[in-house]
């Protein structure tokens, strides 16, 4: 198994109040697989993410990858794990605006190490998939919302990881824009065999899930296109 | 290379707010340079001017130098000299010596007379040299002939070509006399009051010694000084004349050190006031980056970057603006420097009998005490931006708007 969460809870301290984000998430995501997601601002989707991600520590219960708990792993290593075997795209895209599109996909193979021209073959290889070979120079500032998730993207991908997190990837985008991306998220999926898990509040964006989870008040539900859902908390194994 | 490659671009994201912290380094090292470079020119006409009145050392009885003594216990005897000047001939690196005796006594005319103090000095090669204002130099050959103060002629109401009559103490307490006449006026910073200076022989004949009180060497390198006097205090020693000492045109002018001091605590107030205002302006600028930036290092963290590479993308900007900075200032102190010097402008120093030339001193060795403080005053305050930037927490820095 690619990954596993054991009743994963997560807390937030506001002041004197306590905000339970997740209240024991149970979780398992093959290999090859694209999981949507879905559910409201607030539901614990991102937190979810984070924690699989390797960028927040649950409360309590464990993440882990290809079987390895990752949880309480020192800091150094957890950002070894987020260099080699995860990827990240964001809602807000968030592409580093002093570098250009190139330098952006480059960026996590220099934090590998590789060599110049390993780096410059897989960067243009990626550029090429997700269709922006042309503007590999342009800076973000020259770029489009589409253009930029694409480069987000390639980012993601480039060293090849095991699994990538999606958190709202076409929240920012117009709606035929964010189709295409999440056509071309499906086509890398299927092309690459890499494994996505993609967060949105978005209900249409489930159809591209190849399984479809729903998150409500910190917990997963599986998902009903005609708008039920189970009340059962469920593990889903 | 990926640290220092985003650090140099991170510098010109913000182009306006940088170019100002890039304005105001390079003002305050081009200033930092510009007097750096005064001083250095200003050390360097002091030094010349101590070591034209003193020589590059003395030799003389220790007592000499004591604040207090008694008779004439300090005068070096003929037969010593004798074996001083024979040690001072075979060192290569003394290009000339001379022998110095001063004289206390009551100088007069017929209608008035007043204390004074007499230099000897070998006329032939004078030490002190002072510059004549009035008259002629003493000449060799002369012997009751004399050299007066300003404040002497005034008191006296003497010029060139009077007569004075002076009476004196013999080494042997028998009271003696004789006469000068005036041959000029000197003028010399720092020798106020009554003074005269007479031919060495009529010191030593009102005296009645063929002694000297000291013995005055001149090398033909001002750097050789140290080596040269510890050399010949060595061979002093080693040749049974250990009472005999060697000091240096350093260690006779005091006034040099506390001139020193004074401009050293000048530059260094300069310094502290260019360092803080270049430091607080970029931690300001720094700290404005960093929260613009909050996001951004929460995204690079993401992707696997270590603390250490945030803090040192941070400390970079704070480096590179520095080293940016402080070469501008260099080049733009350097250029004004340049054209300073060119215009050939004078300026008449507080010790100074006459104008000198104001000049800047435009060497490597003006300009990396600046540019360090540039590059060191940037990079420290980057610290802090530096510092809270690496220990964001990721899943925050990613929520901040």
């Amino acid at each position: 198994m690619l990954l596993r969460t054991e009743s994963l809870v997560k807390d937030y301290r506001l002041g004197k109040e306590v905000v339970h984000a997740l209240r024991g998430v149970d979780l398992e995501v093959p290999e090859g697989d694209l999981l949507v997601i879905s559910g409201p601002s607030g539901s614990g989707k991102t937190t979810l993410l984070n924690l699989i991600g390797c960028i927040d520590r649950p409360t309590s219960g464990e993440v882990l990858l290809e079987g390895e708990p990752v949880s309480r792993l020192p800091e150094g290593r957890r950002a070894e794990l987020r260099r080699r075997k995860l990827g990240f795209i964001f809602q807000t895209f968030n592409l580093i605006p002093v570098l250009s599109a190139y330098e952006n996909v480059e960026y996590p193979l220099l934090l590998l190490g590789l060599g110049r021209r390993e780096r410059r073959q897989r960067v243009l290889g990626i550029l090429e998939e997700v269709g922006l070979l042309d503007l590999a120079r342009r800076r973000p500032n020259e770029l489009s919302g589409g253009q930029h998730q694409r480069v987000a993207i390639a980012r993601a991908l480039v060293t090849e990881p095991i699994l990538v997190l999606a958190d709202e990837p076409s929240a920012n985008l117009d709606s035929e824009t964010g189709d295409q991306i999440m056509q071309l998220v499906a086509r890398l999926n299927r092309d690459r065999g890499t494994a996505f898990i993609v967060v949105t509040h978005d209900p249409v964006v489930s159809r591209y899930g190849k399984r479809q989870l729903q998150m409500r008040d910190g917990k997963l539900f599986k998902f009903d296109l005609e708008g039920e859902r189970e009340e059962k908390r469920v593990g889903y194994r | 290379m990926l640290v220092l490659k985003l650090a140099l671009r991170n510098l010109f994201r913000n182009q306006r707010r940088t170019l100002l912290s890039l304005l105001l380094i390079a003002l305050g090292t081009a200033a930092l340079f510009l007097l750096r470079g005064y001083t250095a020119e200003l050390y360097a006409g002091i030094e010349s001017i101590y070591i034209d009145f003193y020589w590059n050392f003395q030799i003389a009885k220790e007592v000499l130098w004591e604040e207090e003594f008694r008779g004439y216990e300090y005068i070096i005897p003929r037969e010593v000299l004798t074996r001083v000047e024979e040690l001072l001939d075979q060192e290569p690196k003394v290009s000339s010596y001379t022998t110095y005796l001063g004289l206390t006594g009551l100088v007069g005319t017929q209608e008035r007379s007043t204390a004074f103090f007499a230099f000897g000095v070998d006329p032939a090669n004078p030490a002190p040299n002072l510059k004549v204002k009035e008259g002629r130099p003493l000449q060799p050959g002369d012997l009751e002939a004399a050299l007066i103060s300003p404040d002497l002629a005034k008191e006296l109401k003497v010029g060139p070509g009077d007569y004075l009559v002076v009476m004196a103490t013999t080494v042997d307490g028998v009271y003696n006399a004789g006469n000068l006449k005036v041959m000029g006026i000197f003028s010399h910073w720092g020798i106020e009051g009554n003074v005269a200076v007479v031919p060495i022989a009529f010191v030593q004949r009102m005296l009645n010694t063929d002694g000297v009180s000291r013995v005055t060497v001149k090398l033909a390198d001002d750097r050789a000084t140290e080596e040269v006097a510890r050399r010949l205090q060595e061979a002093l020693e080693a040749s049974g004349l250990g009472e005999l000492k060697v000091k240096t045109w350093k260690e006779l002018a005091e006034v040099y050190h506390r001139v020193r001091a004074f401009l050293g605590s000048i530059f260094g107030f300069v310094g502290v006031v260019v360092f803080l205002l270049v430091f607080f302006s970029v931690l300001e600028g720094l700290t404005m980056a960093f929260f613009e930036r909050i996001r951004e290092v929460g995204t690079v963290r993401a992707l696997g970057t270590n603390r250490s590479q945030v803090f040192g993308t941070f400390l970079g900007e704070g480096f590179f603006l520095g080293l940016i900075g402080g070469l501008a200032g260099v080049a733009l102190g350097w250029v004004i420097g340049w054209l300073i010097n060119l215009a050939g402008l004078t300026y008449l120093p507080p010790m100074a009998a006459e104008p000198l030339p104001l000049r800047i001193r435009l060497g490597p060795a003006a300009a990396w005490v600046p540019l360090l403080m540039a590059v060191g005053s940037t990079t420290i305050s980057a610290i802090y931006p530096a510092w809270r930037a690496a220990r964001l927490e990721i899943a925050e820095a990613l929520r901040f708007v």
